[in-house]
């Protein structure tokens, strides 16, 4: 592969403190590379040292010459960098401003030719910029002002485009957008990316390989099935977060939890019968309540299991469409009898799970709480029979819905 | 494209037209024929023309003419400033005086007129020459104390001037409750005017104002780049550090020898540029002469009717700012959302 930007033992400081300390990184041709981490973490800075617009120590290379022998003009054919939209303080119109993408091609006092604005007019059309080219840039919305940048960005030709958080002050829509057309600029034109961004699940969609940076230090440089794992980006955002496959797009799905909170109270334990996807919510929410959770006995590969493990929630599971062995069912009655409170999902029960529910059925010195359920039964009316019998009882509480089923907690 | 050239032309027109009707205008009337007569004669045009008196000859050529010239390249001088220190900032505020030019000027005017009373230094008046090196020391010094190694960050740049403003302008109060006598001229040049205004002060005004022009001109598509901020600029090929202090320069200077000969107008420098950009819009190299011309014209229209209104000769920095500030408040209520 074709090295673009080299990056040898580079280090640069912010305000007297070593930001970036002898790292070294290779960015090759034709890549999409995604810069991650949190907010101070150095991202911009070091974007601004790759485009030598901060002093660093050194060296960066680009197409193997070093970035500090660059005039700036023949800098700006090679490097085109799309900031953050932004306003201006006089009223340029659209088209004024796309024109500037040029100026690294003409000489001074030399105006545009004809190949130049056969150049602005693509550009324009390619971001649906030309409808609106005689508006003022001031008066469109963030949307619009954003394309407009990437319009201009696109007339500088450049081979490698930096983009920083560009995205962030947009919709979804607006985003996507934008993101699809710098994404096809890559596979089409093999422009090479290096975009910082705030958004894990469109840099784990769109990237070759991510740099995640955690407090000035290159964390790790690697694809983002290496780069997104759990115990990496938790300890990066100090924050719990799944990560799970995302069958649709067939990449890796970041799921925000929230913030560690050590402090909440760990009082009682609840044992939760559930499975099949019905317990995630349930889960998730007593866990951020402060509850100390079992759960069992889950079947392997159910997304209930996902959670547990992701959580740390102490759980008995065995392997799918076999019947539960005896072994693991006291595994998970001894669990059941440490429990202060036993909590029933809208679990359906078919034949191997069924001994979950009857693991509950005669017990009356707890709370059991049932969510109700209207398609419960998968073993001709057996499941139902016991859970009509159970809710007779003292102990037992069904609760019609979620919000219902939280008031008791 | 088209119509900025039909707004170039018309502001030239518009200037012939504005020096002939002003030169007709005074205690002495003359009409237009005898002036352009005057002017070809002068010209080598035409031959002689004993009709019109010498005296009147004498009016127009070495009188008004001379005025009127200085004013025009006055205006056009700080109204480009303007435009450059606008466009420098980012700042739809600024005016040629917001790094202190203004004070740092009657400050060693003020000196002049204390110490030296009307010495000639070099066959310059002492108060010019003063004048001047005080304008351009205060930008040079103002400079120095925001440069932070090669970055000059705009935001300390305005702070430091204005703190140097302020700061000399007490040591100018302090210097006129001094020397009591000199009060009425050192209040008199801070309000500026170009009374008595001969060849030799246009003279050594033209040759910076226009090269100034040149300058600017020069750098107009980099000043366009500027406006989307240093680090954009940059990144579009511009050597956005090395134009600030280029524009800086040129326009201290240039600012300076206007200032040096008309004392402080005020107003067209911030005025001009934002009623130009109404019809021009902000592209510098349309904006730049367009502004030059209208500045230029503005005061001398002002010049003109600060010279004959009364009887008495008005500072010409109060006719700006009694015309100016009323029409730029029109124009921001009718076209508010074109002017910024």
């Amino acid at each position: 592969m074709e090295k673009l930007i080299e990056v040898k033992d580079l280090s640069f400081e912010i305000n007297g403190k070593t930001i970036v300390d002898h790292h070294s990184f290779t960015i090759n041709k034709g890549e999409f590379v995604s810069i991650i981490g949190p907010n101070g973490a150095g991202k911009t800075s070091l974007m601004r040292c790759l485009s030598n617009n901060l002093r660093f120590e050194g060296e960066v290379r680009l197409k193997d010459k070093s970035i500090k022998d660059y005039g700036m003009k023949e800098k700006a054919r090679i490097i085109g960098v799309v900031p953050q939209e932004y306003s201006l303080p006089f009223n340029f119109r659209v088209h004024d401003l796309v024109k500037m993408g040029r100026n690294p091609y003409l000489k001074r006092n030399q105006n545009l030719g004809r190949a130049d604005s056969d150049i602005i007019i693509k550009a324009m059309q390619r971001t649906n910029t030309y409808a609106y080219k005689n508006r003022f840039y001031n008066s469109l919305s963030g949307g619009e002002k954003q394309r407009v940048i990437t319009a201009r960005v696109l007339t500088q030709e450049p081979e490698i485009l930096f983009l920083d958080e560009f995205t962030s002050n947009l919709d979804i829509h607006n985003q996507l957008e934008i993101i699809e057309l710098i994404y096809e600029m890559n596979r089409l034109k093999g422009i090479t990316v290096l975009s910082i961004m705030h958004d894990l699940n469109m840099a784990s969609r769109f990237s070759d390989r991510i740099l995640l940076m955690i407090d000035g230090k290159i964390e790790i440089f690697d694809t983002p099935e290496n780069v997104l794992k759990e115990e990496i980006l938790s300890k990066a955002y100090k924050m719990e977060m799944i990560i799970r496959d995302n069958k649709v797009l067939n990449c890796k799905e970041i799921v925000p939890l929230r913030v560690k909170n050590d402090e909440l109270r760990k009082n009682k334990r609840i044992h939760v019968i559930s499975g099949g996807g019905t317990g995630e919510y349930i889960l998730e929410k007593l866990y951020a309540m402060g509850y100390e959770l079992s759960c069992g006995i889950l079947a392997e590969g159910d997304s209930d299991l996902t959670i547990c493990r992701s959580l740390g929630i102490d759980c008995v599971y065995e392997s799918p469409f076999s019947v539960f062995g005896a072994e693991t069912i006291t595994e998970n009655e001894t669990r059941i009898k440490n429990a202060d409170i036993i909590l029933m999902t809208d679990v359906p029960f078919g034949r191997n799970n069924l001994v979950n529910l009857k693991s509950i059925e005669n017990i009356d010195d707890r709370k059991i709480f049932i969510l109700h359920s209207v398609n419960r039964d998968h073993v001709h009316g057996e499941a139902d029979r016991i859970v009509d019998k159970m809710k007779n009882k003292d102990n037992v509480i069904e609760a019609m819905n979620l919000g219902e089923l939280f008031n008791y907690f | 494209m088209k119509n900025k050239r039909a707004v170039i032309a018309l502001s030239f027109i518009s200037l012939f037209a504005f020096t002939v009707l002003n030169l007709s205008i005074g205690a002495v009337n003359v009409n237009f024929k005898d002036i352009i007569q005057i002017i070809l004669e002068r010209l080598g045009v035409i031959p002689f023309q004993n009709s019109i008196s010498e005296s009147t000859k004498y009016i127009i050529l070495d009188v008004r003419l001379p005025r009127i010239i200085a004013s025009y390249f006055v205006g056009g001088t700080l109204a480009i400033s303007g435009v450059a220190y606008q466009g420098l900032l980012k700042n739809p505020m600024a005016d040629p005086y917001i790094l202190g030019i203004s004070s740092g000027a009657a400050f060693g005017a003020t000196i002049s007129i204390v110490f030296f009373g009307g010495i000639k230094i070099l066959g310059i008046a002492s108060i010019n020459l003063t004048a001047f090196i005080g304008a351009v020391l205060v930008v040079f010094i103002v400079y120095n104390i925001a440069r932070i190694g090669n970055d000059v960050p705009i935001t300390t740049l305005l702070l430091s001037g204005i703190a140097m403003s302020q700061f000399l302008a007490a040591l100018m109060a302090v210097m006129m409750l001094m020397y009591g006598e000199s009060l009425h001229i050192i209040i008199h040049w801070t309000m500026g005017s170009l009374s008595g205004k001969g060849w030799d002060k246009v003279f050594s005004l033209i040759p910076y104002s226009l090269a100034g022009l040149a300058v600017l001109l020069y750098l107009s598509r980099d000043m366009d780049l500027m406006l989307l901020g240093d680090e954009n600029a940059n990144n579009l090929g511009v050597n956005s550090e090395r134009v600030k202090k280029t524009i800086l320069f040129t326009t201290s200077i240039i600012t300076g020898a206007a200032v040096a000969i008309s004392g402080i107008i005020g107003f067209v420098g911030l005025i001009v540029p934002h009623a130009v950009r109404i019809f021009t819009g902000p592209r510098h190299k349309v904006l730049l002469p367009v502004s030059f011309n209208a500045g230029g014209i503005l005061l001398m229209f002002c010049d003109t009717l600060a010279r004959s209104v009364i009887t008495q000769e008005i500072p010409v920095g109060i006719v700006t700012a009694i015309l100016g500030g009323p029409f730029f408040l029109f124009l921001l209520y009718k076209k508010k959302r074109e002017v910024l």
